[in-house]
């Protein structure tokens, strides 16, 4: 784990808020201003250029993720069985996972697999401070498939900025398979997944295979159930159909299949990215191989369900995209992508600075929309 | 009236229902795949719009963290399953 100064909640180190809201604040008022008080005819042609362009931005944002989620409603049909059963290994990274173990454990032992084809490794941190291990130990004890591993923690492996991935790879360090999964600690996966992703990895251009993402816990307050549909239309929607219309497609972490060679051909992943998964997919892409959708492949996860923790799960997926951006804009177009793929992910870049240009717009186009109604 | 012209006064409402829109869509595809309706979901519809809002402000706030305050933030794993912690390293 890092070890650094902690803060316990959003409202602690405050600061990075405080001045988001006064430039926020304070750009949208500038913005709205013509609007409020001016015919938009008055304007000098570089305002009317500016808040066009920024208007444009926020059309084709919402063009580009409302377009693939019209294409995504229609679903993936049923696959074909498979004539060879390639050895499978799943891996888990567990930190302090105690609460969610015991339903991960179970809806794994009830896929619908070769028993004797497919081990999970639980690849679980010496510092835990729960009973993570104990659960781990005993479902080993009654069922060979689960493979208890613990890594060590070295002074060096504590200041990383993502142990997640370390994790990771030392799990693949340690696996016996031709295929190899990666799942949360609190996802459930449906009993047909394995299944599904060996029929996709069949195919050599075929990396890595994701499905869809549900909220388990959409129950437990309305703001869960609202990350669950956001979720769910990030996942389902508009994930399925960007990979049906070819464009960047994205392994989310928390749930995804491989096969092995891959990791020989293009690496591991990279502890120093905050979203080594979002870096692991962009080198799949510039390394010329696809990342299918397949919403057939369900799996349950626990959602944010307070406001701190919703904040701190995007600010952190904000600051790794951004770091993505960053490292993968230059690669991204000498790579081996299609043309239009290669247009995609540069717009992925560029949308996660493009998002804090039109956070300022999309208030007054909308503001005009409903309220200026003739 | 509007102090936009027609089609970008058309844009902002397409810009407002969009993502209600988007709800609807997923609840009719898994009804029509064999899946119970979820009503509650229908709850989220008029909220949907400012909460993705929120969202843009958290990526904007992010932005005002890394590139103007320059601070080094990192998470680290809670006991929850997923839930993160920020850091300063």
């Amino acid at each position: 784990m890092i070890e650094g100064k902690s803060t316990r909640s959003m409202f602690d180190d405050n600061k990075s808020i405080l001045l988001s809201l006064l430039i926020f604040i304070f750009v949208s008022a500038l913005l709205a201003m013509p609007f409020m008080f001016l015919p938009i005819e008055s304007l000098s042609i570089y305002g009317k250029v500016s808040i066009l362009t920024l208007i444009g931005l926020v059309l084709f944002m919402a063009v580009k993720y409302f377009i693939p989620s019209l294409i995504g409603v229609s679903r993936p049909g049923d696959v074909e069985d498979l004539k060879r059963f390639p050895f499978v290994s799943i891996i888990i990274s567990v930190y302090n996972e105690e609460k969610v173990l015991p339903r991960t454990i179970e809806s794994l032992l009830s896929l619908d697999y070769p028993k004797d084809r497919i081990e999970f490794i639980y690849v679980y941190q010496e510092n835990c401070t729960d009973r993570s291990e104990e659960v781990i130990l005993s479902y080993a004890r009654s069922d060979s498939r689960v493979k208890p591993l613990k890594r060590e923690m070295s002074s060096e492996d504590k200041v990383v900025v993502n142990p997640k991935a370390d994790s990771m790879n030392y799990g693949l360090e340690h696996v016996k398979g031709e295929i190899i999964g990666f799942l949360d600690a609190d996802h459930s996966l449906v009993r047909d997944a394995v299944q599904r992703a060996i029929y996709w990895l069949n195919k050599d251009e075929v990396a890595c295979v994701r499905g869809r993402i549900r909220a388990i816990n959409k129950g437990e307050n309305f703001l869960a159930k609202l990350v669950g549909v956001e979720r769910g239309i990030a996942e389902c929607l508009s994930s399925y159909g960007t990979f049906l219309l070819g464009g960047f497609t994205h392994f989310p972490g928390g749930q995804g299949f491989f096969r092995r060679e891959i990791f020989q051909e293009i690496g591991l992943f990279n502890h120093d990215m905050l979203v080594e998964d979002i870096d692991f997919s962009a080198k799949v892409h510039e390394n010329g191989y696809e990342i299918v959708v397949d919403t057939g492949i369900s799996s349950w996860e626990e959602v944010p369900a307070t406001l701190s923790s919703l904040w701190e799960q995007r600010m952190r997926w904000s600051l790794g995209w951004m770091q993505c951006a960053i490292k993968h804009f230059i690669p991204t177009l000498k790579s081996k992508m299609s043309r239009s793929k290669q247009l995609d992910t540069l717009f992925c870049w560029s949308s996660t600075f493009l998002t804090v240009i039109t956070t300022f717009c999309i208030p007054v186009i909308i503001i005009n929309g409903f309220f200026y109604m003739e | 009236m509007s102090y936009f012209d027609p089609f970008l006064h058309i844009f902002g409402i397409f810009c407002g229902v969009t993502p209600s829109v988007t709800i609807g869509l997923m609840l009719t595809c898994d009804y029509l795949e064999g899946e119970d309706f979820r009503w509650d979901e229908i709850l989220c519809m008029p909220v949907f719009l400012p909460y993705l809002i929120g969202l843009s402000f958290i990526s904007f706030t992010a932005f005002v963290a890394k590139f103007i305050l320059r601070s080094r933030l990192s998470f680290i794993k809670t006991a929850r399953s997923g839930y993160n912690e920020p850091v300063e390293v």
